[in-house]
């Protein structure tokens, strides 16, 4: 069972994708934020709680307030430790290329992923082994 | 004397008587004597009046006169000396060939008569050395009678070896006056000797003398002449016209105001001196080349015409007619082999012309042909100096000539005044640095020494300062040159300020237009996601809606419809969003992995349609390709996405195929499928904007639009070949752009 952070600002697709990960039936505690600031705030608060600590971030990019790039700035800087056991994926609307390649750039960033989420691309993602770097 | 006393009476009357007789005698011999004494003293008298008469002669004969002066002397001594009624004087000189013959006035012997004359005395000396002077009474046969008819006669002939001088002496008394005169008498002999030889001593000397005079008049002359030519060559002056006036003056001046002409070939121009002749020739010359005939077509140099004759000048009615008669002498004036004119003069018939004259004239045409030349020179340097003037006046340049070391200034055109805005005079006495502001005189020096040193020809957008202290920007190009041996470096200003200001404009312009190109590339980012997310919802909503419980298949087909429909509006967007990005980025240049590239975006777009299809790839491509990879990207996207989505349904399984080739600076790029196909008809019109071939299609009309306008972009082409159920075939062709 694994355990899920899901960012981005519009509610509807924390909603489907809350739901695609219950009905898949592999994800444990799903933690939803509306607001990146907020996302960090918490992860910031909790960087010796390992119990709630994410193991997949989906990460929207364009977002009121702090964005995506903005987030993936301030979470590089968290202990090594804690970000190794973390996924992270891009999960957007945008067909940006530049966007892709940026995101690319950090290595706890595993994947780029245009919305909506499906099952299909949740085994994808649970099924990525995690890097060494 | 006393007689005897009378009243003695012894006196004896014979002896008185005797010595009476006796007195009587020794009178008469007395008065005998005392005549002779009276006659010799009245010769005495007279040989001493004829010295001291001889003498006078003498003194007289010393002053300097001409010949008839001195034999008119002659003659009138010989009257006066000897006391006869006429003399005649005739002296012979073999070299002077001088005949001066004189007689008493009013009395003339006929001219045919005097050499006759002359023989006759001569003659009677030529067998007789020791008779010095003939005096006698001739008789009625005598020869002399048929010149004249003297009563009495004498004569000499007297010769001087060495001058080559005869002179005969005659005085006589004619036959009508003859009881007036004396007859001329023998004692007269030996002071007629001497008078005769007085004479010829007297014309000795004088012929002497008058060589001596001559030859010191002839250096005089010969002086006079040369004093003229430094004169005339010491004026000369910068201008030839002025020069050949002052020769031909001089021409005339040294033939005795002789008239001399100066005419010039092929042109009605003539320089003319001197008053002989006709004085009004300037202005009857219309003839040409009158001079220059009378040469005929031989090639001397000079001719002399001792006379002009009519049938001479009659070929030519012109100015020449006003010469008939006279001597002609002319020279030709030649240079380089060609004769260009005549230099020529008119004077008093003459028959003889010394060859010291010829060659004077000779001299004279060459100074003429010199001053021809140089006037040639002067013209034609006139004549380039002009046209550089113009060039250099007339330049839209601004041109400045400066000395390539102290920088200074030495030549400006009126361009570059109007540049500056500095007179002429003020430029002149400037140097470079005052006319470029102070802080790019390092840069101005350094550029100048470069083009001095030869290493650059021009330099560009100068800044450069106006009097009014505003600056202006020229492109400058450079020559260094050498005029009369100073090394000097021409600049030729452009003022470009314009260029300058119309390109900041455009630079600015640019930059602001990369501006709006950002930011509206980001509007449609924003605005593509901003429309994708709802649509992206909904895709996802439905598709979650289809696995929370089992539907008609009726209601299924709606949920697909849904999706379809959302899955074009999705296809719009993002096309609309390559366009944008192609039309709007710049391009980048970079390695392009063909393989690999049309691998992904085959994974990408295989999902898109539910049929499976067979893709075969094979890259023929050695070193690296360079191009855009996102345009090639966008482009192998469309087509490939088109070959997935327009699959045919038939028996056969659907394939892809797909090779790359390189050649050259080329990369071909073939996609071969067997899907629908493409009707002819639309062939042609397949890649105009939103054009779609099939009403069953799902396309947007801009997907082949975008693949041409990429083509475009990155310098290649695209073709296409179909039939409707067989299959397409699209050709791209791309630029390597390294």
């Amino acid at each position: 069972m694994r355990k899920f952070m899901l960012i981005d600002d519009d509610e509807i697709f924390n909603f489907l994708n809350q739901r695609i990960l219950e009905l898949s039936g592999t994800a444990g505690k799903i933690q939803v934020f509306t607001a990146a600031r907020k996302a960090l705030n918490w992860l910031s608060d909790n960087l010796a709680n390992d119990e709630e600590w994410p193991e997949i971030i989906l990460l929207d990019i364009r977002m009121p307030g702090m964005d995506g790039f903005e987030f993936l700035e301030q979470f590089r800087l968290f202990p090594d430790a804690k970000i190794k056991g973390v996924k992270v994926f891009m999960l957007t609307s945008s067909i940006d290329e530049r966007d892709k390649n940026k995101s690319a750039a950090y290595p706890f960033v595993y994947g780029y992923y245009s919305k909506p989420m499906s099952p299909e691309i949740l085994r994808e993602m649970d099924e990525m082994p995690l890097k060494e770097f | 004397m006393g007689l005897p006393k009378t009243e003695n009476s012894d006196y004896d009357v014979t002896e008185l008587s005797r010595k009476y007789e006796e007195l009587q005698l020794r009178v008469t011999r007395f008065s005998v004597t005392e005549q002779e004494l009276i006659h010799a003293r009245d010769r005495l008298d007279r040989e001493l009046m004829v010295y001291r008469r001889m003498q006078q002669f003498n003194s007289r004969a010393l002053e300097e006169m001409k010949n008839e002066a001195f034999a008119k002397l002659v003659t009138e001594s010989l009257i006066d000396i000897f006391e006869v009624e006429l003399a005649f004087v005739l002296i012979e000189s073999d070299n002077a060939s001088i005949t001066t013959v004189a007689d008493v006035e009013g009395f003339t012997i006929p001219v045919g008569a005097r050499a006759k004359l002359h023989k006759y005395i001569c003659d009677q000396f030529s067998n007789r050395q020791e008779v010095e002077v003939i005096c006698f009474v001739p008789d009625q046969q005598d020869a002399i009678r048929e010149v004249f008819s003297f009563s009495s006669v004498i004569f000499t002939c007297v010769k001087e070896k060495e001058a080559g001088l005869t002179i005969s002496l005659l005085g006589g008394v004619s036959s009508e006056k003859r009881f007036f005169y004396e007859p001329v008498s023998h004692d007269r002999e030996a002071a007629f000797s001497v008078f005769s030889q007085q004479v010829l001593a007297q014309q000795t000397n004088r012929a002497k003398t008058q060589t001596i005079k001559e030859h010191f008049n002839a250096l005089s002359v010969e002086q006079h002449r040369l004093s003229g030519i430094a004169e005339t060559f010491l004026g000369f002056t910068a201008d030839p016209d002025s020069n050949i006036q002052r020769i031909v003056d001089l021409a005339s001046r040294l033939l005795n105001g002789a008239t001399a002409v100066y005419e010039k070939r092929d042109a009605p121009f003539l320089v003319t001196a001197g008053f002989w002749g006709d004085a009004t020739l300037a202005n009857k010359a219309e003839g040409k080349d009158c001079c220059y005939t009378l040469f005929g077509s031989g090639s001397r140099e000079t001719l002399h015409l001792p006379q002009l004759k009519p049938e001479m000048i009659k070929l030519r009615p012109s100015w020449l007619s006003g010469f008939e008669g006279s001597t002609f002498l002319g020279s030709r004036v030649a240079f380089d082999n060609e004769v260009i004119g005549t230099l020529a003069f008119f004077l008093p018939a003459r028959e003889q012309m010394p060859d010291s004259l010829l060659q004077l004239i000779r001299i004279l045409s060459a100074a003429i042909a010199v001053e021809e030349r140089r006037k040639n020179a002067v013209l034609a340097l006139r004549d380039s100096e002009e046209k550089y003037r113009m060039i250099f006046e007339g330049s839209p340049n601004g041109i400045i000539v400066a000395d390539t070391e102290t920088f200074q200034f030495r030549y400006v055109n009126i361009a570059i005044h109007n540049m500056f805005g500095y007179t002429e005079q003020e430029m002149l006495n400037m140097s470079v640095p005052q006319i470029h502001p102070a802080d790019v005189h390092d840069l101005v020096m350094h550029a100048i020494n470069d083009m001095i040193a030869g290493k650059a020809m021009y330099a560009n957008e100068i800044p450069c300062l106006r009097k009014n202290g505003s600056v202006f920007y020229a492109d400058v190009h450079s020559n260094v040159i050498s005029l009369g041996g100073e090394k000097l470096i021409a600049g030729f200003f452009t003022d470009v300020t314009q260029r300058r200001n119309d390109r900041q404009a455009l630079l600015e312009g640019n930059s602001e237009l990369k501006k709006i190109n950002a930011e509206l590339d980001n509007f449609v980012y924003s605005v593509s996601h901003d429309l994708r997310s709802p649509l992206l919802a909904i895709q996802g909503l439905v598709r979650l809606i289809q696995t929370t419980q089992p539907f008609q298949p009726e209601t299924l087909a709606y949920f697909n419809m849904v999706t379809t429909s959302v899955n074009r509006m999705d296809d719009t967007i993002k096309e609309i969003l390559e366009y944008s990005r192609n039309a709007r980025l710049d391009i980048k240049k970079l390695p392009i992995d063909f393989a690999g590239m049309i691998q992904q975006v085959f994974d990408d777009v295989k999902h898109i349609y539910p049929d499976p299809i067979l893709m075969e790839l094979e890259v023929n491509c050695m070193g690296p390709f360079y191009s855009d990879p996102n345009r090639v990207e966008t482009l192998f996207k469309n087509i490939i996405g088109n070959s997935v989505k327009y699959q045919r349904r038939g028996a056969e399984p659907s394939y892809l195929k797909i090779t790359v080739g390189c050649a050259g600076s080329f990369a071909t790029i073939r996609f071969e499928d067997n899907g629908e196909g493409i009707g002819e008809e639309h062939l042609n019109r397949i890649f105009d904007m939103f054009y779609r071939a099939s009403n069953t299609s799902v396309g947007t009309g801009l997907g082949l639009y975008i693949c041409r306008e990429i083509v475009n972009n990155l310098d290649g082409s695209i073709e296409v070949q179909s039939v409707p159920g067989k299959g397409s075939v699209f050709t791209v062709q791309l630029r390597n752009l390294k």
